[in-house]
């Protein structure tokens, strides 16, 4: 299963236009060799701007839903 | 029994007789996340009942569109109407939204097991009105409630599963399909309830953190 914490990136979709890149307010995704990559994945808020912005719909933002007062 | 239907809350209440017949009859399936379970108009096979994991039912529009019907948990059934109504056509898609096994009961032999079981024909009617209750529900809510509402009450809801229900990770387009919207009005009411203090978004968590007002929200009377 892929990791939940980050952006979930449909490679087969992706077209390194690079929207994304510029889109993320922390710099957490780079294109580097011809990839788009995690630069500094423990970074990610998750705020999804990568998602909104992409045009092929190749980014995807997870999302597990709980009450607070039920955080472990 | 051949097959393990634990849980299954309607095989519970068949008489040992008819659950017997039941057992013989059905068969387990597995699936993986993703894969389609049956498509809407195709020849109804089966009815299926949940084992584990999570079924996601939904119609869609010529144009690509979704709407999601209902999520089926662990222990309820679906595509009982072709079974009741004596009708061939599947009404709805399935899709499983997480690795998941079920119990299939071809319709030939539930319509023949109904006919001779009045026990399962009454289980699978109170099966079909708990799910005719939820979509009186849902299409009330679609013609009466607010995108905001509905996004609350969506909120609520998932966050009330306990844990013995499947963990289900939600996309924003996913909740759209769910509440009869698109993504980007998600992404901006989700923004306004975390600037209102409603929720925050934590990596990949929606942490829901004031309870009465997001009740307030989902029931109209806080419209801020």
């Amino acid at each position: 299963m892929a990791d939940k914490n980050v952006p979930v990136i449909d490679r087969q979709k992706c077209t390194l236009c690079g929207m994304c890149v510029d889109a993320c307010p922390e710099d957490v995704l780079a294109i580097e060799a011809g990839n788009l990559v995690f630069a500094d994945a423990g970074a990610c808020t998750m705020c999804a701007a990568c998602e909104s912005i992409c045009p092929e719909r190749a980014v995807t933002v997870y999302y597990h839903i709980s009450w607070a007062d039920k955080e472990e | 029994m051949k097959n393990d239907w634990e849980g299954i809350s309607l095989f519970l209440r068949l008489s040992p007789q008819c659950a017997q017949a039941v057992d013989a009859c059905a068969w387990p399936v597995t699936y993986l996340a993703g894969d389609a379970v049956v498509w809407e108009e195709d020849e109804c096979k089966a009815l299926y009942f949940v084992r584990s994991g999570a079924v996601e039912i939904y119609r869609s529009a010529l144009d690509g569109r979704e709407h999601t019907l209902g999520v089926i948990s662990p222990g309820q059934g679906f595509n009982l109407v072709p079974v009741l109504r004596k009708e061939s056509k599947n009404p709805a898609n399935a899709r499983c939204i997480q690795d998941t096994t079920l119990l299939a009961l071809g319709r030939e032999d539930a319509q023949r097991l109904m006919d001779r079981y009045s026990d399962l024909a009454i289980a699978l009617a109170q099966e079909m009105a708990a799910r005719l209750e939820m979509m009186t529900r849902k299409a009330g809510a679609l013609a009466l409630d607010s995108v905001r509402q509905r996004l609350a009450a969506f909120l609520i809801a998932e966050a009330e599963k306990g844990k013995s229900d499947p963990e289900i990770y939600w996309t924003r387009d996913d909740m759209a399909r769910q509440i009869g919207t698109v993504r980007d009005v998600i992404g901006r009411n989700l923004r306004e309830m975390e600037a209102q203090g409603v929720l925050r978004r934590v990596k990949g968590n929606i942490v829901l953190l004031d309870r009465e007002r997001l009740q307030k929200i989902a029931q109209g009377s806080d419209t801020t």
